[in-house]
């Protein structure tokens, strides 16, 4: 059994790199997509994560696929993106959901030209699908930053965003400003999904925000409960990723995904915090 | 000048000039061949072939991946206008099946003995110099039956062009024959020299295989960092159309070190290795170095 799932990420390097840059985004992603479902701002996630493309494609242009520049390209992108989406949802009411997705698409379609006019097709697929295997060590250092830098904001900013969160009309009683606050966390998510890129890729990075966020909700209704426990799910389905890739030759990140999606339909039926069984189960006691 | 001199009734005069001016637009016609290559490699061949009378444009440029290659519009253009289209051939260029104009295709590896890869036939023919010559005796032969008026010219050129690369076949033939055999082996970013291991009795393990396939799985990553380690490969080739990400992480995870940077499917401006000769000449010197001073 040792042998099977623990002796690769011993014997070869890459494999336990992949894992510890999994572990490293695991940590803050889920949780921000947790409050990304909790102010109903999933699409708004999406969107910025397809203007990243963009962005890092500029960088491309400019310096090849070096991680630093690709990465200050993306976040420009990304921070840019926030300011627009801020516009949207101020001047559009009922449209803002088809807003969105316009502009994601066209941030994809300006990201994948940029791309295509200076390099091949081989690099635009490792930039929109991910290269998890060849993550070094200067993308470990990037995701270390990204975690610590999460962590300790959201430490610092957790008690009015919170607030901000569940209770915005509390916060403009008191005269704080939650717009501060919802902007700091907006730019925590532009570099979470920044981190997602350099594992699974641009067009895949928000499933590691919204996915394990989404399932852990089908369990759990404490907020800090979720953040704490959330980390293991996108380890898990990294490990998955890893591992089938290893024996099976498949690529990581559709499998990564995929994983996801299983936990999550799974969830969807045995959740315990709103699965279908136990609605059925309660409507059969009701019965009898 | 001449004609003036010449006292010679008005309408032979005239008939002199005709045909004076006749073969001079015939001429400009001529240097106005326009031929379209698919790559930078055949780009330089064919200009060392047909000297100053073709205008030659090649599809995928300097340092560029040729294997994803996909024709825009504008090339669609170019390959209308050309007279002649200079392909590699060996399913390289799958595109080419959807033009329009076949007839002008001149396949520049046809003859050459080549080396099948999973059923496919590899399409590197031009990484070996033994099959210089068969490139630069296509396109001769496809530029003398455009313009017969040059055929000798072609000939000539391709003949001196020929010489060259025997020279430099026999002059590094001789010192890879002289290297030990267990210092022949090296990890390519993709497999681009299996003519060039053939014809040298080197073993090459590439990363990536024949097209550049895109996704590298775990498996054939820990494969092949198995057999750095049980064979005792020292050296590991990049390559200037491809990114280093793979190889440096087999550098962090063996012995094996960069041997160096090859030019293998374009031409390269940013190495400074823009004739096919010189492509050639720096990769046979490069991995000959790396293989000599590999321990
Ligand atoms: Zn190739």
């Amino acid at each position: 059994m040792y042998e099977i799932l623990i002796q690769p990420f011993v014997e070869y390097g890459f494999m336990f790199k992949s894992l510890l840059g999994c572990v490293l985004i695991s940590l803050c992603a889920p949780m921000l997509g947790l409050f990304l479902i909790l102010k109903k701002m999933s699409l708004t996630g999406d969107a910025i994560s397809h203007a990243i493309l963009p962005g890092v494609a500029i960088g491309y242009a400019v310096a090849g696929l070096s991680v630093t520049i690709m990465t200050l390209g993306g976040f420009i992108a990304g921070s840019l993106v926030i300011v627009l989406s801020g516009f949207v949802s101020r001047y559009t009411k009922k449209g803002e959901d088809s807003a969105l997705a316009v502009f994601y698409l066209i941030s994809l379609a300006l990201g994948i030209l940029i791309i295509s006019l200076n390099g091949s097709n081989i690099d635009l697929l490792s930039i929109l699908f991910g290269s998890l295997l060849t993550i070094n060590d200067e993308c470990l250092i990037l995701l270390s930053s990204i975690t610590l830098i999460t962590i300790v904001t959201m430490l610092v900013i957790r008690r009015p965003f919170i607030i901000d969160c569940i209770d915005p009309d509390f916060l403009i009683h008191n005269d704080i400003n939650g717009h501060h606050y919802h902007i700091i966390f907006m730019i925590l998510v532009v570099l979470n999904l920044i981190a997602g890129f350099q594992t699974i890729g641009t067009l895949m990075a928000v499933g590691l925000l919204i996915l394990p966020a989404a399932i852990i909700r089908l369990w759990l209704n404490n907020i800090v409960l979720s953040c704490l426990i959330s980390p293991l799910i996108v380890i898990i389905s990294c490990y998955c990723g890893l591992i089938a890739s290893f024996y099976y030759n498949y690529p990581t990140t559709p499998i990564i995904i995929l994983a996801l999606g299983l936990l999550y339909l799974i969830s969807v039926f045995l959740g315990t915090n709103g699965g279908i069984l136990w609605k059925y189960v309660r409507l059969k006691h009701l019965d009898s | 000048m001449e004609i003036r001199s010449i006292k010679t009734p008005g309408f032979i005069k005239s008939l002199f000039i005709a045909l004076l001016t006749l073969s001079v637009s015939f001429e400009s016609k001529a240097e106005d061949i326009n031929i379209v290559t698919t790559n930078t490699i055949l780009a330089d061949i064919t200009s060392e072939v047909t000297g100053k009378h073709a205008v030659i444009y090649s599809l995928v440029g300097y340092d560029e991946e040729v294997h994803a290659f996909n024709p825009k519009p504008s090339d669609l253009k170019k390959l209308k206008e050309a007279d002649i289209i200079i392909a590699n051939g060996k399913n390289l260029e799958g595109w080419l099946s959807r033009i329009d104009d076949k007839n002008k295709i001149v396949e520049a590896s046809k003859g050459i003995k080549s080396i099948k890869k999973d059923g496919y036939e590899d399409p590197h023919g031009w990484n070996s110099p033994y099959n210089a010559n068969i490139y630069i005796d296509n396109i001769a032969y496809a530029a003398c039956a455009k313009i017969p008026a040059y055929c000798n010219e072609f000939k000539d050129n391709a003949n001196k062009y020929k010489q060259t690369f025997n020279e430099l076949t026999i002059k590094y033939k001789q010192l890879y024959d002289a290297l030990p055999q267990e210092n022949k082996k090296a990890i390519t970013a993709h497999d681009a020299f299996g003519y060039l291991a053939r014809d040298f009795e080197i073993t090459f393990i590439p990363i990536k295989g024949v097209n550049e396939e895109t996704e590298i799985s775990a498996q054939i990553l820990a494969q092949i960092i198995k057999q750095i380690r049980e064979s005792g490969i020292k050296v590991i080739f990049i390559e200037n159309i491809s990114n280093t990400h793979f190889a440096e992480q087999l550098t962090k995870e063996t012995s094996a070190t960069i041997g160096g940077e090859l030019i293998s499917d374009s031409l390269s401006k940013k190495n400074s290795v823009d004739t096919y000769y010189k492509m050639v000449d720096y990769n046979l010197k490069t991995v000959y170095e790396a293989f000599s001073s590999a321990k």
